[in-house]
Formats: C-alpha cells, structure tokens, sequence
C-alpha cells in the first residue's frame, strides 16, 4: 500500500474510533441527581462557586460557579457570601479517588456539569432501601442538597467511627443531634455565614461549648485594662497570654486545624444566653417580624 | 504520518479509559432479592465501621454473586449530616461492574444512598 492511499485509512479508523469513545460518553443527560461527587467541585465558603480542575469563579450573591474537574484536580473559588458577611477563600475539593471514578464520571455527565438519569441506578437504590426498610426518596433529597462543610482526614474518620458517628457529645438541650444539626444550620444561614458554620458547631462544638467566647470576652476585658493604663506591663503581658490561650482554643476545636477556621468563632448566640439552640431562631424570627412591620410601617399593636 | 498515528494512539487510549471504572449499570438488575439484601446490609455496616480505604465484602452462596463496598472519603456536608464516598464492586457471572457512590448518614435511617 502507497503512504498516500496508507493515511486517509488511517485517518478514517482513527475517526471511527474517536466517534466510538464519544458513543460511550454521556447518552441522556439530566440535572436533578447531582450526588457529592459532583458536589465537590462546588466550592461552598464565600458563596458556592469553583471547580474541581483549574479554577472556577463564584459569583457574588452566592451564584453557581462551575470549574472543571479532572482526576486529581484542586480548585479554589473566590467569592462573596450572599449576606456579604463572610468573604473570602474557598477550597473546592475535588481530587478522584482514581482513574476509574474520573471516568465513571465522565461517561456520566457529571465531570462535564451534568448527571445522566440512571434508571438502572435509580431502580438499584429503591431496591436497596427496601431491603434496609429507609423509606424511600423523602430523605434524598435533603441529604443532598447542600455541599461540603468539611472533609475528614483518614484519622478523624476513625475518630468518628469510633465515637458512633458522634463528633461531639454534650449536654445541650437539643432533642437528638439532627435537630441540634438542623437548628445551628438555620441559624448559620440567616444570619449570613452559610450553612457550613452551622453544620460544623453542631458537630464539633460553639464558641461556647469551646471555650473560645470566654476566652474572647476575657481579651477584650484585659485589652481594655491595658490601654487605660499603657504603663502597666503586667496588663501587656495577660493580654498576649489570653490571646495564645484563645489561638490555642481555636486550634483545638476539632477540625478548626486548617486554612479556615473561622467557624469556630462565629456567633450564632442571637439572644446572647451564652448557648446557641432553638431560642435563638425564635429571636430571629422575632427580630425579622419587628422589622418587617417597621419596614412596612405597620404600627405596633 | 507521525501526526496519525498520534491521534491514533489517543483514540485508543481514550478508548481504553473508557472501558475503566465506569460500569454497565444494568448489572444491578441482574442481583436478586438475596443479592440486595446482602449487597444493603454490606453497604450499612461498611459506611458505619470501616474507615476510608478498607473493603468489605459479601458473597450469596446460592447464585454465586458477589460483591464489596469500600469507602473512599468522608465528609461533613454543608447540610450538617455525615457523608461518604465509596465504591461498589458487583461479580454476577462472568460479569464485574465497578460503580461510584455517596451516601449520607441519616440519625434515623442509617446510610442513605444518594
């Protein structure tokens, strides 16, 4: 065979095969199933945005940012919160376990942003639900409509296994720990920080349950000691304890060790009680009513 | 020339890659009632007790199918529930599917997959 009759045959297998690669790729494509896997290239921090691969952007006002992922891909998202409480960094964390998730996803759908509706999937889950008596769909789709506060490490999974799933355990007047969880996420999104803050006091501890609001309030009283009289060393000297001892306190509210640990001191004490449980929603509902009224110049009755 | 064959190799190797990992899902229609029975309870107990990277595996001796669960990370969604990666692995004859999956832990209903 000729070099000239040798290529276009070439060129033709070649095209054959890339067209039958691409017949294995996404076959019907639908939106409404997005699970963590795909979740993780959302970025949540400082309104959900980013990407698994190379960087995506998130809007402000919280808007979707979608990036693109690969295996073993990183993406970092910038952007603002939606209340405009909490800007900054996040990290969305997108690494594959392997080649093979990759690919499972990119056949479908979900590394390209969208699911592919298995009915094979769908009907294997109800089946499996059935067989561990979960009562079917109801709870799918809260479970799956948020995005990652945190990602364990190898350790702290352990540690949770451990503990039975319990990260923390206190006596905090909270019916079960769904509705401690449920509770501190509500509050955490109406006051601004994003559900993530909520989800992780709820889990590893407030500021109160940490020792980290007292040790703040004890800052700002020797802070204030220290400036009314510049001359008194011994006042320099607390204020710099106090503030290791709260960076300790910091740290140590488990999984605070990282980039951001700035959940473990946002305040979700609405009614400034010194504990964060229903009566603070109750404070919020009570304050955005207030408001509403004045807002609308309702006169108070 | 060179060209070609490049762009002959890459097909093949995306070809390749395409038949990695990412399973033929009717598999699962295939696993009897025993199968998923066995197949659920394997899935609860591994994502309640077994860390991230260990595999637990189960076998009906009736039909001769198999399978394993393994964990691959874990995390805290934004939603406040615990949740977990893993991997499914299904033998059913001659047949093997290796599937991705995730699940969250629900207080009252164990591990619910998403």
């Amino acid at each position: 065979m000729t070099r000239s009759l040798r290529e276009p045959l070439l060129l033709r297998v070649s095209t054959i095969a890339v067209a039958a690669v691409l017949a294995t790729m996404p076959v019907t494509i639908g939106s409404d199933l997005a699970g963590p896997a795909w979740k993780v290239a959302q970025a949540e921090r400082g309104g959900k945005g980013g990407g698994g691969g190379g960087h995506g952007g998130g809007h402000p006002g919280g808007s979707l940012g979608v990036g693109h992922q690969g295996p073993g891909a990183r993406g970092h998202a910038y952007g603002h919160d939606q209340r405009g409480r909490d800007h900054g960094r996040a990290r969305g964390d997108a690494r594959y376990q392997g080649l093979g998730a990759w690919v499972d996803d990119a056949r479908n759908g979900r590394a390209f942003g969208h699911q592919r509706r298995d009915a094979h999937v769908e009907k294997a889950r109800g089946r499996y639900q059935d067989a561990t008596s979960q009562a079917r769909g109801h709870r799918t789709a809260s479970l799956d409509a948020a995005g990652i506060a945190h990602r364990f490490s190898p350790r702290e999974t352990r540690q949770l296994i451990e503990r039975g799933w319990r990260a923390r355990t206190v006596d905090d007047g909270f019916r079960n720990h769904g509705q401690r969880v449920r509770t501190m996420v509500e509050l955490a999104k109406r006051l601004g920080y994003g559900p993530h803050v909520g989800a992780l006091q709820a889990n590893f501890g407030t500021p109160f349950e940490n020792g980290i609001a007292g040790l703040q309030a004890e800052v700002e009283a020797a802070r204030v000691a220290a400036a009314a009289d510049p001359d008194d060393a011994e006042a320099q000297q607390r204020v710099e304890r106090l503030n290791a001892e709260l960076t300790e306190a910091i740290a140590a509210a488990k999984p605070g060790v990282g980039p951001d640990d700035s959940w473990a001191t946002a305040d979700l004490d609405v009614n400034d009680d010194g504990t964060v449980d229903a009566q603070d929603l109750a404070a919020l509902d009570e304050r955005s009513g207030a408001g509403m009224s004045a807002a609308a110049g309702t006169p108070p009755r | 020339m060179t060209r070609i064959t490049s762009f002959s190799c890459l097909s093949l190797m995306l070809a390749a890659c395409a038949g990695l990992g990412g399973s033929d899902t009717a598999l699962y229609d295939r696993l009897d009632n025993r199968d998923v029975a066995l197949a659920a309870a394997a899935m609860q107990q591994t994502l309640e007790s077994v860390p991230d990277g260990a595999t637990r595996r189960w076998t009906n001796e009736a039909s001769g199918h198999r399978g394993s669960i393994t964990p691959t990370r874990t995390y805290l969604g934004a939603n406040g529930h615990f949740c977990r990666d893993y991997r499914e692995e299904l033998t059913v004859g001659e047949a093997v599917g290796r599937y991705h999956h995730s699940a969250c832990r629900d207080d009252a209903e164990g591990w619910v997959w998403l």
